[in-house]
């Protein structure tokens, strides 16, 4: 007898309840879970007795219907109604095929004898078998049997109290698997046409505080999304269930033990077969080697729309060291090595020179390279990629000697940040622009500020009082010596007269600005290179620009996004750059193409920022799934789909801002959650999360020589962590890993906060000066008076 | 996040844009769901840009963002962030065909050169140091710190520091406070201006209040030779000035500020024009306990408490000037307070000066009641026909004819 099992194994079936007997049944009514693909790692074998199951209920339904059931519409209401709920498993059995039924029932009770009926009900006072006789009707005629949506909250029900018998220490384990079986269920009722049950539904668990501090806490975000979607309709056009049911299996980690215990509840019991049903179609569980994690590295860890990441996506290895061969490095790198000497004495007294003879420089170039060169091929990082693993341009000779005049000039200068020598900030408040400015960006040098602005135009700065340079006209430099040394000096205009036109010097930082026209919608990223040559716009209109900071106008329309693009920024070599958009793509440039060289989709979830790699071998994004995947700009073999090949779920709410450490083997993620979290790009872990910020974080810079994490956030504050001394206890074992939440005391400097400024831009120069930008937030006047009454 | 329309607005609107068709309750329902649904999308869509953009406030452009993303029909017009031009803007329909215009109205060029309008402003940049070498400078451009600091860094460094002010602002007190004393009135009144009016003066206010509060003990002190009470005066037209400055704080000096008002209100003995400097005194503690009493100080409590004690004796501890002072101090306060503890109090004054023998102090301190009880009787038995009896029953023989005429006049 196979058919016995289900209904005499579950317990909560008291026959004075029918409609609790009748869940199991009612669930014969999904789609059989035949076509989807058995997901569980583990074997076993229940599956195969659980589809026979099924298969033999299904039997006994299409057997019942014959059996008439005219007592429930009785014209007594009372007798009728009490006729059912006493009745025995038999009855229940015929209720059930009801739907069946229907078009034969309408015929027999017409309008107008339900009229009558309920007339003689009202007339007699009868009001209770009035309410019942109604409901009986429609559950018969509208098809909407009201206990329809009985068998998934007694299912979610079960499930919780499963949950809550477990003990302490594994409760949260299965706690995972509530909020995915919620939205599936939900998301069911609502494409089956019971959007009032589904309403009901979801108020039911969401407005449960337990529930609400525990398991949706992390899932806020989608939470609104769900609530919104009430009509088929909707969920067939949504993102949202795109990304959620077929964008991949949800994601769930478990310790064996738990597995075991999950897989006796939901596979050998079979008392909610929904649940099973479920778990088979969407989820994919994966076992934990070890004992049950902790529940709070659980909770830091949720929060990814589609779960936890799958390991195995993290194994491939990456190579985050730094290109030590090329030139750009070897000079970063070479201050990073003189400042942790303390700083005080540069090398051999090189700095104390004059840097403008041009013997001297040359001399210096030689040795500087030389020298380098044979101490770095000394040590051998393994984990740097090779230069031609990525092909990028040397540096030009004049950018080699600029860099190393801005290395003597800055570099050896540069401060050393420790707890008793705190930064000094220099903040840069926009006013008048709130509202109107999109974003901000800062030349490497911090001496220019480019600002996008919502009416679509790009406005430059000067942020030291030099004018702006401009190249002369092309009959101008041809006439000019080329074997002249300062050739790069006299290719640019002196006199400014002619654009000059801020001649006021008491708003001494206007002094010059310049406009860029070109786009034709709000701007929503920049990105300098780092030699001031070119700035990337990336705007609503699906375009990028390149521009030109020396001649002003714009070399080449990047097109090929279709959607507004929210992000660009350049490679740390120039060349290349990245763009992401809302069409969910992000995109590998190169500023010499005016094609896309790579394209990476991001299934169905728009990608919102990216940053580039320090050793510009690889780019991370952040999505609206709100798990951070890094990608590898190496073409991947033919046919083969471009795979993230780190992902990283842990933020609760949309990121706003990534970077990776200077060493290349941290990136550190910030946004609306208020978490700083440090992953380890080596295997995709979790270093630690950092909180402390009341609000959402917008910005982020690391220090020149990578020791200091500088965030700044809308809650009117800039906080300074010390990153260094994290890595470095880090690397001691001195960090607690099973607590990974490092609150704002333990590793924070200093906080300094602005008035009514949101850091929306941050940046450490050369020197280690910490700059602020920010547009200025005028006061609300409905808020204020708020206040003030 | 989440919206939700009721039934009966869109029903409204069906019928509005459908020439008054009815719709029947289940499409109106499910219009209700979808258009709830569609805007709650929407909204999602523009979120996208106001996160993208690191703002707050969600604008009319944002929304015109997600209506493009999702390929529908802008709504024109409705852009402009003033409503003025938002009115402006009409919709023609004729043959099928619509236009927007905005309707450009003639405006004369009188008005035009009369600058009425705001003129939008330019973007512009101001630096300040938010931070040098780890400690916030207290300028302007930067918030009063208030709430403790977290890190224990910065609290070290403040604590240290925080009491030296710099050369300037030494120089900016010591001529406001000698302006403040300075017998020409031109001078101090604009001192006066300042005080009420500047908000840079958190850094110096510690020394501000210390002054008062210091210049009042000196100035009451029993050995003090010259006349005080315009030196007091002054002080007191100080503290005023300072209280009605919107922008200080000064919470964390009432320590100092009400000791130091109270005394020149209670003041025990009698200088030239002490009235007026009781009557100064007591206007600063009603702006002080407007402003700064809260449930959990009890600052009311506690001044009330003060002053009932100076009024509720009956022996001679308390001079007659004392108990004025403490008597409009209570009636500063609030008709409440006048109501709750002045008026049983009355009964018991009126015999209490019927003893005077100097009658100049009798007439003032009468007048003076008699001009508080009023209103405030005014203010609770606002009938016209005053009960004569029930006034004799609550204030006495003495004062209740006063009362009777002056609630007349009143009238």
């Amino acid at each position: 007898m196979h058919f016995s099992s289900p209904t005499s194994s579950s317990p909560q079936n008291p026959i004075s309840n029918p409609t609790n007997s009748l869940s199991t049944n009612n669930v014969l009514l999904l789609p059989s879970n035949t076509t989807s693909k058995m997901s569980f790692i583990i074997p076993n074998n229940n599956t195969n007795n659980n589809n026979n199951n099924s298969s033999q209920q299904q039997q006994q339904i299409i057997s019942t219907p014959t059996s008439g059931l005219t007592t429930s519409i009785n014209s007594n209401g009372i007798n009728s109604i009490s006729n059912v709920s006493l009745s025995s498993g038999q009855t229940t059995q015929q209720r059930l095929s009801f739907p069946q039924r229907t078009t034969s029932q309408s015929q027999q009770i017409p309008q107008e004898e339900f009229a009558k009926i309920l007339r003689v009900l009202q007339e007699n006072n009868m009001t209770e078998s009035v309410e019942i006789f109604k409901k009986e009707y429609q559950s018969l005629f509208n098809k909407t049997t009201s206990s329809f949506s009985e068998p998934y909250f007694t299912a979610l029900d079960g499930y919780i109290s499963y949950v809550q018998e477990q003990p302490d220490t594994s409760r949260h384990e299965f706690s995972q698997l509530i909020y995915p079986l919620f939205v599936h269920m939900y998301l069911d009722l609502v494409e089956k046409d019971h959007a009032q049950e589904a309403q009901d539904f979801f108020k039911n668990y969401v407005q449960n505080t337990n529930l609400q501090a525990t398991v949706f806490a992390a899932h806020k975000d989608d939470l609104f999304r769900i609530k919104s979607l009430v009509t088929k309709e909707l969920i067939a056009q949504s993102e949202y269930v795109k990304s959620f049911r077929h964008n991949g299996r949800y994601w769930i980690k478990l310790c064996n033990a738990s597995l075991e215990l999950l897989d006796q509840f939901l596979i050998k019991q079979q008392k909610y077969p929904l649940l099973t049903k479920i778990v088979q179609a969407y989820f994919q569980l994966e076992i934990n080697d070890g004992s049950a994690r902790n529940a709070e590295t659980q909770r830091l860890l949720s929060g990814g729309r589609l779960g936890e990441i799958k390991t195995e996506d993290n194994t491939n290895r990456m190579y985050y060291g730094l290109l030590r061969d090329h030139d750009l490095t070897r000079i970063l790198q070479h201050k990073a090595i003189l400042s942790s000497s303390t700083g005080a004495d540069n090398e051999d007294g090189v700095g104390d020179d004059q840097p403008s003879t041009s013997k001297n420089r040359k001399k210096l170039k030689k040795d500087f390279f030389n020298q380098r060169q044979s101490k770095a091929s000394l040590k051998v990082d393994p984990n740097a990629p090779q230069l031609t693993r990525i092909p990028i341009p040397e540096l030009r000779e004049h950018e080699r000697m600029d860099l190393i005049n801005t290395f003597q000039e800055d570099y050896s200068r540069m401060l050393k940040i420790t707890p008793d020598n705190l930064p000094s900030c220099c903040y840069y408040t926009l006013l008048n622009g709130y509202l109107e400015i999109n974003c901000l960006e800062v030349s490497e040098d911090s001496t220019l500020l480019a600002v996008g602005c919502k009416n679509s135009s790009i406005y430059v700065y000067s942020l030291n009082r030099r004018k702006l340079i401009t190249m002369k006209l092309p009959s101008e430099l041809e006439r000019l010596d080329k074997s002249n040394e300062h050739i790069y000096e006299q290719m640019m205009t002196n006199d400014d007269s002619k654009d000059n036109t801020n001649q006021n010097n008491d708003s001494d930082i206007l002094y010059n600005q310049r406009l860029l026209c070109g786009h034709t919608g709000p701007i929503y990223g920049l990105s300098m290179s780092r030699e001031k040559w070119f700035l990337l716009s990336c705007s609503e209109d699906y375009t990028i620009r390149l521009w030109s900071l020396l001649t002003w106008s714009c070399l080449i329309t990047f097109r090929g996004h279709t959607q507004p693009v929210f992000d660009v920024q350049f490679g740390p070599f120039g060349h290349y750059f990245a763009s992401c958009s809302l069409d969910k793509t992000a995109r590998l440039w190169c500023i010499e193409h005016a094609q896309t060289l790579r394209i990476y989709t991001d299934g169905c979830n728009d990608i919102e920022t990216l940053c580039f790699h320090p050793n510009s071998n690889y780019i991370a994004t952040s999505s609206s799934d709100r798990i951070l995947k890094i990608w590898d700009l190496l073409e991947s073999k033919e046919g083969q789909q471009m795979k993230p090949i780190r992902q990283m779920s842990g933020h609760k709410l949309n990121v706003c801002i990534l970077k990776f450490s200077k060493d290349g083997r941290y990136l550190i993620s910030a946004g609306y959650d208020r978490q700083i979290m440090i992953w380890d790009c080596s295997n995709g872990s979790l270093v630690t999360c950092l909180l402390g910020h009341s609000d959402a974080i917008f910005s982020m810079d690391l220090s020149r020589d990578g020791s200091i994490l500088c965030t700044g956030s809308a809650d009117f504050s800039i906080r300074i962590w010390n990153f260094g001394q994290l890595i470095k206890d880090k690397d001691d074992g001195k960090l607690d890993t099973l607590q990974r939440v490092t609150p704002s005391a333990k590793y924070e400097l200093v906080t300094y906060r602005t008035k009514r400024t949101s850091t929306t831009l941050i940046h450490f120069t050369r020197r280690n000066l910490l700059l602020g930008f920010g547009v200025f937030i005028p006061p609300n006047d409905s808020t204020t008076k708020a206040t003030k009454t | 996040m989440t919206t939700q329309f009721s039934v009966e607005s869109i029903e409204y609107l069906a019928e509005k844009l459908s020439d008054c068709r009815y719709l029947c309750d289940e499409s109106l329902v499910y219009l209700t769901l979808q258009i709830s649904a569609t805007i709650s999308n929407l909204l999602q869509d523009a979120c996208k840009v106001l996160r993208k953009c690191r703002r707050n406030d969600l604008t009319t452009e944002d929304f015109a963002f997600a209506l493009k993303l999702n390929h529908l029909e802008p709504m024109y017009g409705g852009y402009t962030t003033s409503s003025i031009e938002r009115l402006l803007f009409h919709k023609i329909k004729k043959d099928n065909r619509i236009l927007y215009h905005i309707t450009d109205n003639i405006v004369q060029v009188d008005e035009l050169i009369i600058p009425q309008s705001k003129i939008p402003l330019d973007i512009s940049i101001r630096i300040h140091w938010l931070a040098v070498n780890g400690k916030q400078p207290e300028i302007n451009e930067n918030p009063i710190i208030d709430i403790p600091i977290r890190s224990t860094v910065l609290k070290k460094k403040l604590n240290k520091t925080s009491h030296i002010i710099s050369k300037e602002q030494q120089i900016y007190y010591k001529e406001l406070t000698e302006m403040c004393i300075c017998p020409n009135e031109q001078k101090r009144k604009q001192a006066l201006l300042i005080l009420s009016a500047d908000n840079s003066l958190q850094q110096i206010l510690s020394r501000l209040i210390l002054f008062i509060s210091e210049g009042v003990r000196v100035n009451l002190a029993p050995t003090s030779t010259f006349d005080r009470s315009i030196i007091l005066k002054y002080l007191m037209q100080m503290g005023d000035a300072l209280l009605q400055n919107e922008e200080l704080y000064l919470e964390r000096y009432l320590h100092y500020l009400l000791p130091a008002i109270l005394s020149c209100l209670l003041e025990r003995r009698i200088s030239r024009d002490h009235w007026s400097l009781r009557d100064l005194a007591a206007k600063c503690c009603k702006q002080i306990i407007r402003k700064y009493a809260t449930a959990i100080n009890c600052l009311q409590q506690r001044t009330i408490d003060v002053f009932y004690r100076i009024l509720s004796k009956n022996n001679e501890d308390y001079t007659w000037p004392t108990r004025y002072g403490a008597f409009i101090g209570l009636c500063e306060m609030s008709h409440k307070v006048i109501i709750q503890i002045v008026f049983p109090l009355i009964k018991q004054l009126g015999e209490q000066i019927q003893l005077i023998s100097d009658i100049e102090l009798s007439q003032k301190i009468t007048e003076t009641v008699v001009k508080y009880v009023t209103i405030a009787y005014r203010s609770v038995y606002n009938d016209k026909e005053t009960n004569e009896k029930k006034l004799y029953e609550d204030f006495g023989s003495y004062f209740a004819p006063l009362i009777q005429h002056n609630l007349i006049l009143l009238l």
